[in-house]
């Protein structure tokens, strides 16, 4: 059985969202925690968007217009999470730039590693993984945990499929790094948590 | 043109999330003149990307490799091509010394390896033999010792037959050579005689009018490389030996959207078009290469079939461990049957992986075709073919 793409995401999408639902305190924020909110959302997702895109967008013979899409569908749906998040729950926001900060360190770790052990990275590489990072560090459980299910599916099925190849399956993780990374800025609006929890019930047929 | 057909790679990546425009990502090519450097051979037609940043990235590279090699005619008589004939063209990677060479010559293609006394055995009527990552021997390379301006050397164990560099192994099998080299492998060392690597052709006709492709750079120069094999009455045939990068750092692909091979494989049909349209012809062109990519449906892939839409259908097969890198493709004449040219044709079902890997870490990759043209379609099987079949 091969599941469609938009499936996939959708499955990715009810995974993260379960997994990565925030403990919000519920204070209110202002202005400029909205502002602030936003931009980071923007940002985040902007990169978790262009992540995901990498797989998927070099099937296509859009050329850049592929990623430049997935970047700004993922920025809009950060803006508007981390704009909502700025303006009802500053506390939960101010956890995400915290995540930022250490992504953003951890980020600059390993771009300084391989910079100092592969001859191609330089001192840009060093910057873009400080840049992945931050973006990493603001959602880190949504994006764990669409990468495991990306990877577990797309491993499988490089397993199954003899046209399916290990560059699919890596893309495959990314989108599911991407899904869930967005997913959990989404889960972030959230903020009324003695609802009931979401739960999205799925049901996959094996033929 | 087909740089026409598809978008031109635009900014993108953090661009897009500051929305802010400026720094283009070009696949956009332009003839080179080869100036006074030694290796940029005036023999060969030169053509490389025309953004600023690309061509000194190439330069710096260029400065370390030796001159091209070229020695259009084969040695040894190897019979001329006529209708009827078969042509097999092999594509492989050769692993810079770690593929036996030398035996994949005499075992795969056939090749009687005798010095000017070379010929082919019964198997096929003439070969071409496209390259990737071969190298040359040579004490008079320019000294590299910046590791930043080398590619990573290759280490193997010595072949049964000696390890002749490609100069010494076209001329111990008699074949015309095209060698290109585009960056060294591996930097000075003592006791150690230099390398240089790229791409050449091999072939038991002549090769004309070459061209060397190199291509936008990302993380170290790569070349591509063309040559004309001629035939009676105007026939001929374009082979192309193209190398692509296989990752690019995690900059370049945030930068570019992970347009790294696109960009360059667009690179390398843009001049491909620009060849063709000088000549006012749709002429037969076949490309072997290994294009390092990770999935059979990557969009380079994709590029090069629309633009080559006679290749082989990609037989699901990996080529380097899981990743299916090597591909062949191919473009026939416009209306050759009219013309009353010799034309090159695909054998249907002759495509296929070479399953001994000859000790490199790549499979190569096989096609025939056939010569027709001057005879009815029915009669113009190929008579090695019906002879031998692959």
């Amino acid at each position: 059985m091969r599941l469609a793409f938009t499936d996939f995401c959708l499955i990715l999408l009810a995974l993260s969202l379960c997994a990565s639902r925030s403990v919000a305190q519920e204070p209110g924020g202002s202005t400029s925690t909205a502002l602030g909110g936003a931009a980071l959302g923007a940002y985040s997702g902007g990169v978790f968007g262009l992540l995901g895109g990498v797989g998927p967008c070099n099937r296509t013979l859009s050329g850049p217009t592929c990623p430049r899409i997935a970047a700004a569908v993922g920025a809009g749906v950060g803006l508007v999470a981390g704009a909502w998040m700025g303006t009802e729950d500053s506390e939960s926001l101010n956890a995400r730039w915290r995540g930022a900060g250490y992504g953003a360190a951890l980020g600059t770790l390993v771009g300084y590693g391989l910079s100092r052990g592969v001859r191609q990275y330089g001192w840009t590489d060093v910057g873009t993984f400080l840049g992945v990072g931050v973006a990493l560090g603001t959602a880190p459980l949504g994006a764990a945990v669409g990468f495991a299910t990306g990877a577990a599916v797309g491993g499988l099925a490089w397993l199954v499929v003899p046209e399916m190849k290990i560059g699919d399956a890596v893309g495959l993780s990314l989108v599911g790094l991407a899904v869930g990374g967005l997913a959990g800025w989404v889960s972030g609006m959230d903020v009324h948590r003695d609802s009931p929890p979401l739960v999205i019930p799925l049901q996959v047929r094996f033929r | 043109m087909m740089a026409g057909r598809f978008r031109r790679p635009a900014p993108t990546g953090w661009l897009c999330l500051t929305l802010l425009a400026g720094c283009g990502v070009s696949h956009e090519m332009a003839l080179i003149s080869p100036g006074d450097l030694a290796s940029r051979s005036p023999e060969i037609s030169w053509y490389g990307p025309s953004s600023i940043g690309d061509r000194r990235s190439n330069e710096a590279w260029l400065r370390t490799v030796g001159p091209p090699v070229t020695v259009r005619a084969p040695a040894a008589a190897f019979e001329a091509l006529r209708a009827g004939d078969s042509l097999a063209v092999f594509s492989w990677n050769m692993a810079v010394g770690g593929g036996d060479l030398l035996s994949f010559l005499q075992e795969e293609a056939g090749i009687v390896c005798r010095g000017a006394a070379s010929r082919s055995s019964s198997r096929y009527s003439h070969v071409v033999v496209l390259l990737q990552e071969a190298f040359r021997r040579s004490a008079d390379l320019p000294p590299v010792i910046d590791p930043a301006l080398a590619a990573r050397r290759s280490e193997h164990d010595p072949h049964p037959e000696g390890d002749p560099d490609v100069v010494e192994t076209a001329a111990r099998c008699g074949l015309a050579l095209v060698y290109v080299p585009s960056s060294r492998s591996g930097v000075d060392a003592p006791g150690e005689t230099r390398h240089d690597k790229g791409n050449a052709i091999l072939a038991s006709l002549p090769l004309l009018d070459i061209v060397a492709v190199e291509h936008p750079f990302e993380t170290e120069r790569k070349v591509s490389l063309a040559a004309t094999i001629p035939g009676p009455g105007g026939a001929w045939l374009r082979v192309v030996t193209a190398h692509v990068e296989v990752t690019s750092t995690l900059h370049r692909v945030i930068l570019t959207g992970n347009q790294t091979r696109v960009r360059q494989v667009a690179g390398l049909i843009d001049v491909l078009d620009r060849i063709a349209g000088a000549e006012q012809r749709r002429a037969p062109v076949l490309v072997g290469g290994d294009f390092n990519t990770w999935s059979g449906g990557e969009s380079a892939l994709k590029m090069l079939r629309r633009t080559f839409p006679e290749s082989p259908p990609w037989d699901g097969q990996s080529t380097r461990g899981p990743f299916p890198t090597d591909h062949i493709f191919f473009k026939a004449a416009a209306d050759a049957d009219g013309t009353g040219e010799l034309s090159p044709r695909l054998i249907p079902g002759s495509y296929r992986r070479i399953e001994d890997r000859y000790s490199s870490d790549h499979h190569g990759r096989f096609v025939w075709l056939e010569v027709s043209g001057h005879r009815s379609p029915a009669a113009s099987q190929p008579h090695r073919a019906e002879e031998h079949g692959p």
